[in-house]
């Protein structure tokens, strides 16, 4: 079960003109179409105008407002940057760069074989390049009560933080969910002095990537910050009437007013199962970004990115790759060759211990991972191998062997 | 040209995307947040803040490096002291 942002037919429902009126043929006139307003395609449409003032662009999105950085959420709600500091682009810069930017829209079909798509509120827009950037669904409870948060989206911020203006203090909070986002959840709520218990169905955060010295110490670590852990507690049900009273899970019930729910993140692809496109966990590309279709190209939180420092294709799910691939694809579309040799990377702060992925972390895809430091040391670091190369790492509270590993890993 | 180039570690989380475009301006610490560089040297050691001479084409690539942090946590003034970036 996943969430999604609004329908936009619902909202406009009635036709604008198409904003590309006939195909075009070569460069000058070329006609591309966008679809994802979030770094991804923000970055591919910016740098597609900075190569070429000629040719046309449209971003089709989903979301009503315009570009903003979802990493700046949790600041947002810590009180640390103004609401208005979120959002990296103003209304006025899709059309100060000739950007024709469609908000509030989503594609609902792509015919590659004739070119165009057809967007929810019935037009045909065609396409001589298409980008699709189409980011990712926050996977849900399969109920709801108020007192319930995601966070993802910027409505989920303005949400949480509705409902935490509401509460006393002190005031017992509940996360569910063992990532990134219940790790902002916690952060966040710590902000703000609240009592709070943290639930995940595994024995750790990251259960599929951190060895168990590494979730040891982030577990002993949110112990000794006052932080409840309730690892292994799979979610049975909400508790409550209207609103949120507390969580019953397999392991041990316990009391909240809000709950924080970050139990991962889904490519949003069910939609191109008939494109004709090679889908996997998300759309398959290679590192230029490019799919199985002509003049198709993926990027950002959609795509499955052959890593040529791991030779594995996955989805890399960092801001800073979106945006990188979003560029290479604007400079691929204009005819350059140019490829994403990015080493990824992930930082996270929780409470104060720093937690940084790097590269290809995935434990089936490698075939042998080496530990160094360990719990009682206070750091460990992982490090990923593939027919002896590294190819990623993750550092728990050991800083100072990044640049060491990401040269490692770039070879 | 002198430029002044400053970053907010309060903000800055790591993400490493302006050392990506810019190394030679930009290096991550310890603490997991980026110094700011004179061409690849840190003179009179490690700083979140430092006045450098560029060209122009150091300068473009060095807000390139502003842009690209997702929290936007680079700021960039020009001689005069004048924010070149965020705009």
């Amino acid at each position: 079960m996943t969430r999604q942002g609004n329908n936009c037919f619902r909202d406009n429902p009635t036709p604008s003109p198409s904003p590309f009126v006939a195909k075009g043929e070569g460069k000058h006139d070329m006609k591309i179409i966008i679809i994802g307003g979030g770094i991804a395609g923000t970055a591919c449409a910016e740098e597609l105008r900075k190569l070429s003032s000629e040719v046309e662009i449209a971003i089709v999105s989903e979301e009503h407002t315009p570009l903003y950085s979802r990493i700046l959420l949790p600041f947002y709600l810590k009180g640390k940057v103004e609401r208005e500091r979120v959002f990296l682009k103003d209304e006025n810069w899709y059309a100060e760069n000739n950007i024709e930017w469609l908000p509030g829209l989503r594609v609902e079909k792509i015919d590659h074989k004739n070119s165009f798509v057809e967007l929810t509120d019935g037009r045909e827009l065609p396409f001589d390049k298409l980008v699709i950037a189409g980011g990712r669904d926050t996977r849900a409870l399969p109920e709801d009560l108020r007192g319930v948060a995601y966070l993802w989206m910027l409505d989920d911020a303005d949400h949480l933080l509705q409902l935490i203006s509401e509460q006393p203090r002190p005031c017992a909070v509940g996360v569910y969910g063992g990532g990134l986002i219940a790790c902002e959840f916690i952060n966040i709520f710590q902000n703000f002095n609240f009592e709070i218990t943290v639930a995940f169905r595994g024995p750790g955060f990251w259960s599929r990537v951190l060895d168990k010295e590494s979730s040891e110490l982030i577990n002993r670590h949110l112990i000794k910050n006052n932080i409840k852990v309730l690892p292994e507690a799979k979610f049975i049900s909400l508790q409550g009437e209207k609103e949120l009273s507390g969580v019953e899970t397999d392991k041990e019930n316990f009391a909240c007013k809000i709950l924080g729910v970050g139990i991962g993140l889904e490519p949003d692809i069910s939609w191109l199962q008939d494109s004709g496109l090679n889908v996997g966990k998300g759309i398959k590309v290679n590192e230029k970004m490019k799919t199985n279709l002509p003049n198709i190209f993926a990027i950002g939180d959609t795509a499955e990115v052959f890593d040529v420092h791991s030779g594995h294709q996955r989805i890399m799910g960092t801001w800073t790759a979106a945006q990188f691939q979003g560029r290479i694809a604007a400079q691929n579309i204009l005819g350059q060759e140019e490829v994403f040799d990015q080493v990824t990377s992930s930082t996270m702060n929780i409470l104060g211990l720093d937690v940084i992925f790097l590269g290809d972390t995935d434990r089936e895809w490698a075939d042998e991972v080496k530990v160094e430091g360990s719990l009682e040391e206070g750091g460990v670091v992982q490090i990923f191998y593939k027919k002896q190369k590294a190819i990623g790492a993750t550092l728990i509270n050991r800083n100072s062997e990044r640049a060491r590993l990401l040269a490692e890993i770039k070879g | 040209m002198k430029i002044k180039i400053k970053v907010d570690a309060d903000l800055c989380i790591g993400a490493a995307a302006c050392v990506v475009v810019a190394p030679e301006t930009f290096q991550l610490n310890n603490d997991n947040k980026a110094d700011v560089l004179d061409h690849s040297e840190a003179p009179n050691g490690p700083a979140y803040e430092r006045e450098i001479e560029v060209t122009e084409e150091e300068l473009q690539n060095i807000i390139l490096g502003a842009e690209s942090c997702p929290v936007l946590a680079v700021f960039v003034y020009d001689e005069a002291g004048k924010q070149l970036f965020p705009r």
